[in-house]
């Protein structure tokens, strides 16, 4: 990716990958998707209010973790 | 690659009567079309496989009688290379379920009655010019590769037993026996509550027809989960150790899909049903939730991923449905079970 403002926050930047990359922002119910960004080089889960220039370097590979429910609807 | 939509989707719908009793803009998620277009050219060979392919529009496919701007589906359109598009075709039963969120909302607002009979119609008008705007984020997917290996599927096939309804049109997948057996035991493990794991494998193109297709070699139990008999949530620390685990093997393989459990025999226990009503209940077998397919959605968004469900009922022993994308939507699908890993393990 380019053109990520350094003083966004990682959650703005998450957000806005979502849609770009045409991931789903809800679940089957219609509620929220969490999705977390994981830095390959830190090895961790970046929190949503870190700003980009603090946490991300040119190069980082980043990955998309969501936190989603399989089930039933039984 | 983003979509683009020179048109706008609506439904109109319509009473028991026939009264128009609203239109409402179409909201769907194109992407699982889209996804299996591009991966349906792929296989045949008309869409590299190093690439998304050029640009890809959804545009409506008018009625044949009343025309425009009444929709008898939409398509998918991809530029290639060569300036003729590719496409694939999708019809209007790929908004049903959007039309039964709209009817509900009118039962609501009492512009239906509880239970009557409605129809829908799917209407296209031209999109208004969209404003061109300057910077902002732009993402470019760094790896659109499909990573299919040379491979001989007639040895795949030597060593297989199908399982399931093999529909012809759907990527042959080839799933080791010792997958299956190991998803069992942790199945049987946590008897009545939903577990499961991250399917792990390789694709390959068959050297003398051409055809894709995959081979599941391993499962990775899924880790920092929670689960309960009708609900296993997937957190990102599961996606980690999933990826840590991934990398430890070093063997080429990529993420395929997912599995997990359906602890039938628990449902029906706590509904005290009769083992005859089990038998027939549609949750018994190749049964696949709004919520396991919004996983696959969001975490094995390719069109080459699969699921497994590993049916546990009191009627029978435990079976194995599989699922995956055919037409833009999540079918129930058959595959072929490999007694030994043909490459070894």
């Amino acid at each position: 990716m380019a053109n990520a403002p350094t003083a966004n926050t990682v959650g703005e930047l998450v957000h806005e990958m979502i849609g770009k990359m045409n991931l789903p922002r809800n679940d089957s119910s219609g509620a929220p998707l969490t999705y977390q960004a994981r830095s390959e080089r830190e090895g961790r889960h970046l929190n949503a209010s870190e700003r980009i220039g603090d946490a991300l370097q040119r190069g980082d590979r980043l990955t998309l973790q969501p936190n989603i429910d399989a089930g039933s609807g039984c | 690659m983003t979509l683009a939509f020179p048109y706008r989707f609506a439904l109109d719908i319509f009473g028991e009567d026939g009264t128009n009793l609203g239109t409402v803009a179409a909201k769907r998620d194109w992407e699982p079309a889209h996804e299996w277009t591009r991966f349906y050219f792929q296989r045949r060979g008309q869409l590299s496989l190093d690439s998304n392919g050029g640009a890809s529009t959804v545009i409506p496919l008018w009625e044949h009688t009343l025309g425009e701007p009444y929709c008898r589906g939409y398509r998918v359109q991809i530029q290639t290379p060569n300036g003729r598009p590719v496409a694939s075709d999708f019809p209007n039963t790929h908004f049903r379920d959007f039309a039964a969120v709209i009817a509900s909302s009118f039962v609501a607002k009492k512009k239906l009655r509880e239970g009557e009979f409605y129809t829908y119609m799917v209407v296209a008008h031209p999109a208004p010019p969209e404003t061109q705007t300057t910077g902002g984020l732009s993402v470019a997917n760094a790896s659109p590769r499909v990573p299919a290996k040379d491979a001989s599927i007639r040895d795949f096939l030597a060593r297989a037993t199908p399982s399931g309804v093999i529909d012809i049109d759907d990527m042959p997948v080839f799933v080791s026996r010792r997958v299956l057996d190991e998803a069992a035991e942790q199945t049987h493990a946590e008897e009545g509550t939903e577990t499961g794991g991250i399917l792990i494998g390789v694709l390959g193109r068959d050297t003398i027809a051409g055809e894709i297709f995959a081979e599941i070699t391993a499962q990775i139990p899924a880790e920092h989960t929670s689960g309960s008999n009708v609900k296993l949530t997937f957190t990102p620390e599961t996606w980690a150790a999933a990826d840590a685990a991934l990398r430890l093997r070093r063997r080429g393989e990529i993420y395929l899909g997912y599995w997990h459990s359906h602890p039938v025999r628990a449902w029906c226990k706590g509904k005290a049903c009769t083992l005859e009503a089990q038998k027939s209940c549609h949750l018994a077998k190749d049964f696949f939730s709004a919520d396991d397919e919004a996983v696959m959605r969001a975490a094995f968004p390719r069109a080459y991923s699969i699921a497994i469900v590993a049916n546990d009922t009191a009627f029978t022993g435990l079976t194995f449905s599989m699922f995956g994308n055919r037409e833009g939507t999540t079918q129930p699908r058959g595959f072929y079970v490999l007694e030994e890993t043909v490459h070894g393990a």
